[in-house]
């Protein structure tokens, strides 16, 4: 287990830039997830921790020990992919022992620490299949299995569920981040999927356009984001025209006071105001809000969300539980108000 | 649905039937032909005065050297090309295939003039040459058969997870990548033997004593020498096609049809 750093590291492909003046500290034992769109910089970070890039400038440090310029197989890290990559000709057990027999673990420990690792993830009955006779979820478990059996310094997880479905999805999120606290591995999770970041991660690292926007817990991330890009990126997001004088927003018909943490600082003169559609409230079209029509009504479970046009044409979203809406119908008329600690200022 | 699954069984087998018909009236009028007595017995005569014959039995072992050596060339130019390709220069892939096909549109005796010219003397003067002639005829073949087992697994991921797991570029290659094209490998120096055993026009030109140039000299003298010959290649070619799949099937644990 090592404490990881990623030290003002730069990367470029022809003009473009894929990650410039990165950097990012990966504490001894916590599981810290990059999350971004497609093409932020997020795998190609993780690709440089793992030595399969080359940087072009910065530095990468386990435990205070430059690794910069090692190759992958003497960082001493465990990976798992995206794609299937089980090797075709093995069967499961050699998968997992592939990694100690080629560090020269003696046959005995194999046997051990093999033995274990099969245990740990439930598969013992498939030690001998090969990875076309295994499902997709059973082949990612055993990809797990073959790099935390090697015991390394860092497990890194390219987007490892993005290919399974939804259900196997959830199952193995699980058990990699019981897996994680288990064996207390320092790993670093890339993925673009929002849900899995909030749900496995102790930090999230919101990424956008090569840049690392933000890393704080994953509560953090969504309540206070650092600004208007990781607000919108993460979670839902409504976008209702505002007008800000001061320290205060005229928005839903209402005029609130804004804490300093609520505007995010900006030169345009366009400014939206940011609210989660779980901090809407619908009232009666009497009260004080914004007053518009219900368009739509998506049920989603235990929550629901009712789509609302405003009279100014802005169409919101607010989430609110199922039980608590069964009286409202579409095209009723209603209002939307909000409170002032609820909103956030952008552009 | 019983009587569709009844038409659909029976159109099966029939195509089946066919097919093997195809291929089993040719061989047995040539067993017919070869191996029949003039009295209506069988004899395996024409086997014996085909070994009996020096200049067939040294023919058939300088061909088989020629084989060797062009399997042996054709996986050292290719594994190593077609490995880069996919990993390095993915784009170029097109470009190469276009280039392998090359042998099948130029005419063999524009090819075998030019190989003239370009050989260096020394080379020239040996039948062993055309180790590099057979190398680039088989190339269509030879390089699709490799490309294609390539194409059929993920060599970045394997490559990046053996590496990321200590092993270091000769393991990568021993234990993963041969393995893993190993269908495609087989396929490859079954194609270039079965061509090399059969390939006439370049021998020919070149004037050099091959297996299937004797033979043909060989059958102007006794056709059913020939044939019989002919049969017992094929024969062994099935063989080797039998014995390189159940190789193949052992060392990748799957099924895997045909080579």
């Amino acid at each position: 287990m090592s404490r990881v750093i990623l030290e003002k590291v730069s990367k470029q492909y022809g003009k473009t830039s894929a990650l410039s003046d990165f950097s990012l500290e990966i504490p001894e034992g916590l599981l810290v997830t990059l999350l971004g769109p497609s093409g932020c910089g997020k795998t190609t970070a993780l690709k440089i921790l793992a030595g399969l890039i080359r940087a072009n400038s910065g530095k990468v440090y386990f435990d205070s020990i430059d690794v910069t310029n090692l190759p992958p197989a003497d960082r001493d890290i465990g990976m798992v992919f995206q794609a299937y990559s089980l090797f075709p000709n093995m069967t499961a057990r050699k998968n997992v022992e592939f990694g100690l027999e080629t560090r020269g673990v003696a046959r005995p420990e194999i046997k051990k620490r093999v033995d274990d690792i099969f245990e740990v993830i439930g598969l013992e009955e498939h030690q001998e299949k090969y990875p076309h006779q295994l499902s997709g979820g059973q082949q990612q478990r055993i990809a797990l299995a073959r790099a935390i059996v090697i015991r390394p310094r860092l497990l890194l997880l390219d987007e490892p569920l993005s290919a399974l479905d939804a259900q196997v999805r959830d199952q193995l999120r699980e058990e990699i981040r019981r897996v994680q606290r288990e064996f207390n591995i320092t790993t670093l999770f890339v993925t673009h999927d929002q849900e899995e970041a909030m749900s496995i991660s102790d930090r999230v690292g919101v990424m956008f356009r090569g840049a690392l926007l933000q890393v704080a817990p994953p509560q953090e991330v969504y309540q206070s984001p650092i600004n208007s890009t990781v607000a919108r990126f993460v979670g839902n997001m409504n976008e209702i025209p505002a007008i800000v004088s001061g320290n205060s927003v005229a928005v839903l018909g209402m005029t609130l006071r804004l804490d300093d943490k609520s505007s995010f600082s900006s030169n345009s003169k366009k400014r939206v105001a940011l609210i989660r559609p779980e901090d809407l409230e619908i009232v009666q079209p009497n009260h004080m809000g914004a007053v518009g029509k219900i368009s739509g009504i998506s049920f989603l479970g235990p929550l629901s969300i009712v789509e609302v046009e405003l009279t100014s044409r802005t169409v919101v979203r607010v989430a609110k539980p199922s039980q608590s809406i069964s009286h409202l119908v579409r095209g009723q008329q209603i209002a939307v108000v909000t409170t002032a600690e609820r909103v956030l200022v952008g552009d | 649905m019983a009587p569709l699954r009844m038409i659909s069984v029976t159109l099966r087998l029939g195509t089946i039937l066919i097919g093997l018909l195809f291929f089993a009236i040719p061989i047995y009028a040539s067993s017919i032909f070869a191996f029949r007595e003039s009295d209506g017995s069988f004899s395996a005569q024409p086997i014996s005065s085909a070994l009996e014959n020096h200049e067939l039995v040294r023919s058939f072992f300088l061909t088989m050297q020629i084989a060797f050596g062009t399997v042996l060339l054709t996986l050292l130019l290719l594994i190593p090309t077609i490995a880069y390709l996919h990993f390095v220069i993915p784009g170029a892939r097109a470009w190469v295939e276009f280039l392998t096909l090359t042998p099948l549109v130029i005419p063999p005796i524009v090819q075998g003039v030019g190989f003239l010219y370009s050989m260096p003397t020394s080379l020239k003067s040996t039948p062993h040459a055309l180790i590099f002639a057979y190398t680039v005829l088989a190339l269509p073949f030879s390089y699709r058969a490799i490309d294609s087992a390539f194409s059929s697994i993920d060599v970045r991921t394997l490559f990046n997870a053996a590496s990321s797991l200590g092993a270091n570029f000769m393991t990568v290659v021993s234990k993963i990548l041969i393995p893993n094209v190993a269908a495609g490998i087989f396929a490859a120096i079954f194609l270039t033997i079965a061509l090399v055993l059969g390939e006439f026009a370049y021998a020919s030109l070149l004037l050099w004593d091959t297996f299937p140039t004797v033979l043909a000299v060989a059958g102007m003298s006794n056709a059913s020498t020939a044939v019989a010959l002919s049969i017992l290649s094929l024969i062994g070619v099935w063989l080797i096609l039998s014995a390189l799949s159940a190789f193949n099937r052992r060392s990748r644990g799957l099924i895997v049809s045909g080579v």
